[in-house]
């Protein structure tokens, strides 16, 4: 049933087609004697048969096609030149939906940009809000996005309590966070989002090895300004909780000493974010962003007391170690990539 | 500049610094390295030369470390705890050669030993010396060359003493160079306060390897009164190998008397007497010299009263006797022993002898190969020699070696056989005149008694064989150590209780702690990592 309704959808529009044809070999019965002209050799007939009007820019950059063969050795009145036009420069007109209004009155000047195949050229004014340019969303994506960071984070921690772990006090993890634009005020947004950030080090404590991993899942809440359709500006709080997990080959116990916990944490930082893609010239979406941003990662801080894998029925079970406090404290840097859309 | 590039500038300088804060102390790269450790009376001490650094581990009432760290020099050339574990001396060489006035001196460190660590005085030195001599009586501390300090040129007669009671000041420490007639100081002997003709004076004893000097500590500005042993010619080779001090009667000046074992047969006998009318000396007290002739050489000399008064003992093994010398008339009398005893002790008051008239010698093997011990009643020695001597049945090894026990059980005594493979160690009740065995199968045990005189503890280093004995029962406890153990020290602890510490040389250093009156497995605290950290 289906394929005889397709069959009979298909042999309907074939009829169409014909009869548009049909139609148009005798649109001027009254002033036609001679016998029809010879076709045109080469307009196709499918375009001569669009009825449709071409495109006006596409009318006027074709003057050439006006000595078109169909009018020669005839005395049949010339076609109208849009006509004409749409026979002999079918290679002109666009192929992807209709422009909107607007732009089709916009300066003709700029030439048309390689992977721009959708978006309007840029607006003369820079300081004007972008328009939504896609045909999947109204937002503003130069304020208003979804956004995905990777970059790294550096922290600068001064804790007497992370010496045994690291040979310097620079602590680099790999920071990850998705956002979303919640509002949107002019130049100043807000967003909020997670974040994970994950990086560990290794050193020797007094010939023992060591190590100490840092895990920061977080909360993001993020203010920013836009300075620009390609800057913002921004202040970032993430409020998380830092697991921390060290542990110690000491030689004198019986096993690896350990200890994993969970500790409170804040960051507050400032940072600037540069959508470099658009300001080189190109507006693909999704949008790219270098960004950095550069602060103070507040941590608590808790007694670090190492205690022994071993077997708990063993004396082993019972070593433990105390290496004071440690706090994973100190000033940070990110920096990284950003993609929005 | 812009003021953005001034600003940049400021911010890049403020992560810069910021990034060089709290740098790592360069402690954390070093290894562990402690050569010495030692027991305090409320603390366990182990110097940790890697970093120049001291820590002084006290035991809490649970058992748990109080560590307190605190400097000390370069360069570690002795440590020794005061007699009475009060106070820990460090000595160190310091930087050699010194190249810049940062450059560590060498100094004598003092410690508190009571187990609040802290770092009591620093005697700075001229020269990088490297023995050490610790007065009984906790006053004063000698530091003099031992031979190995490598330095290019060293004066082996130079003494600095040291009053630490006192702290540092330009007349403490003092230097002194001793007359030298070719010998060097080989040991040296602090006396109790004897009284002289001229008052009560301290006594510093040099022997060097062929004479005997004697330093007025009251009075150190004041030369040394040197006995040169050997003769004129240098033909006899005479070494001094151990003196003996007797300030004879409490109510004479003049009888106080200094006796010299040697190398020789013979001793030497001082006598610090009176000045006589008309001699001009530097001190004032004379010194005169009586040589008495023996047939053998000593090997322990001592004094001692018997029943013809004071007499000065001398045991000679390779004769199987011991000879009493009259140290008025230098009369002897020889008194044959059972074997060849080579040491000897006074135990007068804790082997029931009468204390006012005569004493009790305790005798045993010491370097000679005799079997057992014996008490020697020198109450009836001179009149009945022959009945003074009483072996001791059931002690069937040699005995090298006898440790006190202090009081309460300060009656016993621990005999440390020659060697223990398979061996027995005694403890000797000389109350009771009984010697308990204890076996063991280890062959180099060492031992600790407590300073309360109610435990021994039994180890052998580099093992984990641990065990405690109660001196009121000798019941033997065995304890388990997971790890091996360096020393055992039985300590006070902060509550004022007693504890047990067994240190583990591994890694960053480790203890098993045992409550010592009660020890336990179950109940004893392991630590690790006892140097870690602490920078």
């Amino acid at each position: 049933m289906r394929t005889s309704l397709f069959a009979l959808a298909m042999a309907a529009g074939s009829f169409a087609l014909i009869g548009s044809v049909a139609i148009g070999a005798t649109a001027a019965p009254g002033r036609v004697a001679a016998p029809p002209p010879a076709p045109a050799p080469t307009a196709a007939p499918s375009s001569t048969a669009t009825p449709a009007p071409t495109p006006a820019p596409a009318a006027t950059a074709a003057p050439a096609a006006s000595p078109a063969p169909t009018a020669s050795g005839t005395e049949v009145a010339p076609l109208p030149p849009a006509s004409a036009s749409a026979t002999v420069a079918p290679s002109a007109v666009p192929v992807g939906p209709p422009p909107p209004a607007a732009e089709s009155a916009a300066p003709v000047a700029a030439p048309p940009m390689a992977y721009n195949w959708n978006l309007p050229v840029p607006a003369p004014a820079p300081e004007a809000p972008a328009k939504p340019s896609q045909p999947w969303t109204t937002r503003d994506l130069s304020r208003n996005f979804w956004q995905l960071t990777l970059g790294v984070r550096n922290s600068w921690i001064t804790h007497e309590g992370f010496d045994p772990f690291a040979t310097t006090d620079s602590l680099t993890q790999v920071s990850i966070s998705g956002t979303r634009t919640l509002v949107v005020a002019g130049d100043v947004s807000l967003a909020a989002g997670l974040s994970l950030e994950g990086g560990s080090r290794s050193a020797t404590a007094r010939g023992a090895p060591s190590d100490i991993y840092v895990l920061r899942p977080g909360a993001v809440l993020e203010g920013r300004y836009h300075l620009h359709n390609n800057v913002y500006a921004s202040l970032k709080l993430v409020p998380h909780a830092a697991r921390v997990a060290a542990s110690i080959d000491e030689p004198s116990a019986a096993g690896t000493l350990e200890q994993v916990d969970w500790r409170f944490g804040m960051d507050a930082t400032a940072g600037v974010a540069w959508n470099f893609v658009r300001t080189l010239g190109a507006n693909p979406v999704p949008g790219w962003w270098l960004w950095t941003d550069f602060g103070y990662g507040f941590t608590q801080s808790k007694d670090i007391v190492l205690k022994a894998n071993a077997d708990e029925s063993s004396a082993g079970s019972r070593h433990q170690l105390s290496l004071g406090t440690l706090a994973v404290n100190g000033l940070l840097l990110r920096v990284g990539a950003a993609m929005t859309f | 500049m812009s003021r953005y590039a001034r600003t940049g500038r400021a911010a890049l300088l403020s992560v810069v610094l910021a990034a060089g804060c709290g740098e790592r102390p360069e402690g954390w790269d070093q290894p562990v390295s402690v050569q010495h450790v030692a027991g305090l009376s409320g603390a366990v001490a182990m110097v940790d030369e890697s970093i120049h650094r001291v820590s002084l581990v006290a035991i809490g009432k649970d058992l748990s470390l109080d560590t307190r760290h605190q400097p000390t020099g370069v360069g570690i050339a002795s440590v020794k705890p005061s007699p009475d574990g009060q106070k820990l001396y460090v000595l160190a060489r310091g930087v050699q050669p010194r190249l810049g006035p940062d450059d560590d001196r060498p100094a004598l460190w003092v410690y508190d030993g009571t187990g609040k660590g802290d770092l009591l005085a620093r005697y700075e030195l001229d020269a990088p010396l490297d023995g050490l001599t610790v007065d009984p009586l906790g006053q004063f501390v000698v530091v003099h060359p031992s031979g190995s300090s490598g330095a290019f040129v060293e004066n082996p007669n130079e003494l600095v003493i040291i009053d630490v009671t006192q702290p540092a000041s330009s007349t403490n420490p003092v230097l002194r160079t001793l007359r030298s007639f070719g010998g060097t100081p080989q040991r040296l002997t602090f006396t109790d306060p004897l009284m002289l003709p001229a008052g009560e004076r301290r006594l510093l004893i040099v022997e060097t390897d062929q004479e005997v000097s004697l330093l007025d500590l009251d009075n150190l500005d004041r030369p040394e009164v040197t006995v040169v042993l050997n003769s004129a010619d240098g033909t006899t080779n005479v070494k001094p190998a151990e003196v003996a001090v007797d300030e004879g009667d409490a109510d004479k000046a003049n009888d106080t008397r200094v006796a010299i074992r040697t190398n020789q047969s013979g001793v030497f006998l001082l006598t610090l007497a009176e000045l006589p009318p008309g001699k001009q000396a530097y001190n004032d007290f004379d010194v005169v010299v009586n040589i008495i002739g023996l047939s053998g050489v000593p090997s322990d000399i001592g004094f001692v009263r018997t029943d013809a008064g004071r007499r000065l003992a001398v045991l000679e093994p390779q004769h199987s006797r011991a000879s009493l010398v009259d140290p008025e008339t230098t009369v002897v009398t020889t008194v044959d022993l059972p074997t060849s005893y080579g040491s000897m002790a006074v135990v007068t008051d804790r082997a029931g002898g009468s204390g006012d008239e005569s004493d009790v010698a305790l005798l045993w093997g010491g370097d000679s190969s005799a079997i057992g011990v014996a008490f020697w009643s020198l109450g009836k020695s001179v009149g009945q020699p022959y009945r003074s001597i009483e072996v001791l049945t059931g002690v069937a090894s040699s005995v090298a070696r006898v440790v006190d026990v202090p009081a309460p059980n300060d009656v016993l005594k621990l005999l440390i056989p020659q060697a223990f493979g398979g061996g027995q160690v005694y403890v000797l009740d000389m109350q009771h005149r009984t010697a308990s065995p204890l076996f063991t199968y280890s062959s180099s045990v060492e031992m600790e008694v407590s300073d309360d005189g109610l435990r021994a503890w039994f180890y052998v280093p580099g093992t984990s064989s641990l065990a405690r004995i109660d001196l009121e029962t000798l019941h033997p406890v065995n304890l388990y150590l997971d790890r091996t153990t360096k020393a055992v020290f039985d300590v006070t602890t902060q509550g004022g209780g007693r504890a047990a510490v067994a240190l583990h040389p591994t890694g960053a250093w480790g203890a098993t702690v045992f409550d010592a009156t009660q020890p336990d497995d179950a109940t004893a605290a392991r630590h690790v990592g006892i140097l870690q950290g602490g920078f």
